[in-house]
């Protein structure tokens, strides 16, 4: 589109772009683009709290806690009692998560590549985002 | 603490083999059995082979209260990373530092001998010199708690007042300032760049690896000991060969 358009518009169009590349994703490696980010950051961090994932990947606990039942169900994730305080729990990657991640980052890999391109666009958006969300 | 062979905890333990991840294990009642002489310690072949393997694997250490000079006598395979006098050796501590350390125990020597009873040093209180700190052992002794006692009477007194570290059957004097096993960890894994890490060790000396705040340190305790800090625990040193086998397994 040429003309300039409400910014709202936008924003509906990227949201819906959006839901379409992760169903691209679910569908060519069986993980959403938030379980794939999961899985990411819990095999370089083992053992971590759900606080600390909830923050890393930017997830509300309520939103994460869903996310973690559908990996725990798929046996992708391990969920278990902290050992020093067993009111807490602490999640680890399994060696089936290990394995499909390992089979769809290349995957993963073929689907971000067209947004290398506006890689620096995305960043500023997303900054933009996170600042609006700050100053409410 | 929690039971290691169990297959949730196995599983958060492998989870560690998926990222670079430093094994520490400390020497005395951990690789090899606790024995009444010190210098009698030995590792068993079994034990060594295993922990030559891993090192092939992952980064491996040992981290202990003897000196440096002392467990290279014992360790028939030596890794990477080997770490004596709670800490004090084997991170690069600055010279002046050592010489220092080694200044301080040699007074403490001769203060501790001119003031130990008599009858504690004839009957199995031997004072072991490890350059930079000291262990008094008490284990041969008859009378182990008024020999205890009188050990900790004496180093309450020193100048300058050391660090005690509690050991089984011995009260380890380092200097004070003096690192610890967990700052010792903590130094290795950001020397080398490592976030996480597996740490076996049986002994109150080594509560100060499992006390560290750090969720990424795996910690393991030798004997159920109820108020441990460690995160889980093996019923006894013989399960060693089996814990290095469950690592090994995850990396083949």
């Amino acid at each position: 589109m040429d003309n300039p358009q409400h910014p709202l518009k936008s924003v509906f169009n990227v949201g819906l772009l959006l839901h379409n590349l992760n169903k691209e994703a679910e569908r060519k490696t069986g993980l959403s683009i938030v379980q794939w980010s999961i899985l990411k950051y819990l095999i370089e961090m083992p053992a971590t709290s759900a606080q600390e994932l909830s923050e890393a990947v930017r997830l509300h606990p309520s939103t994460l806690t869903q996310s973690l039942k559908r990996l725990s169900r798929k046996d992708l994730i391990i969920v278990t009692e902290d050992p020093r305080d067993l009111r807490k729990k602490i999640i680890s990657l399994t060696r089936n998560g290990k394995k499909i991640l390992d089979y769809s980052d290349q995957q993963m890999e073929q689907i971000a590549k067209p947004l290398t391109e506006i890689r620096n666009e995305l960043f500023i958006v997303e900054n933009f985002l996170i600042s609006l969300k700050s100053s409410k | 603490m929690k039971k290691l062979f169990n297959s949730d905890n196995l599983k958060i333990l492998e989870s560690l083999s998926f990222t670079k991840t430093l094994y520490a294990f400390d020497f005395d009642g951990t690789l090899s059995k606790i024995v009444t002489e010190p210098g009698k310690a030995t590792i068993s072949m079994t034990t060594n082979l295993l922990l030559e393997e891993l090192s092939t694997h992952a980064p491996v250490a040992v981290i202990s209260g003897r000196s440096i000079a002392d467990l290279k006598k014992h360790l028939k395979f030596v890794p990477k990373h080997v770490i004596g006098n709670h800490g004090l050796e084997g991170l690069g501590t600055r010279p002046d530092v050592l010489e220092t350390a080694h200044k301080i125990c040699a007074t403490w020597q001769t203060t501790i001998k001119k003031h130990l009873p008599a009858e504690h040093l004839k009957s199995g209180v031997e004072i072991e010199d490890k350059k930079f700190s000291l262990a008094i052992h008490y284990r041969k002794s008859i009378a182990k708690k008024n020999a205890k006692l009188a050990i900790l009477k004496i180093a309450s007194n020193l100048d300058p007042r050391p660090r005690m570290i509690l050991g089984k059957c011995v009260v380890n004097l380092l200097p004070p300032g003096a690192p610890h096993k967990g700052v010792a960890l903590v130094e290795l894994m950001l020397q080398n760049g490592i976030k996480s890490a597996f740490y076996i060790g049986d002994d109150d000396t080594d509560e100060d690896v499992f006390s560290l705040p750090n969720a990424r340190i795996f910690t393991v305790r030798v004997g159920n000991k109820r108020t441990s800090q460690a995160q889980y625990y093996i019923q006894k040193q013989s399960e060693i060969n089996k814990v290095f086998k469950t690592i090994l397994h995850f990396f083949r």
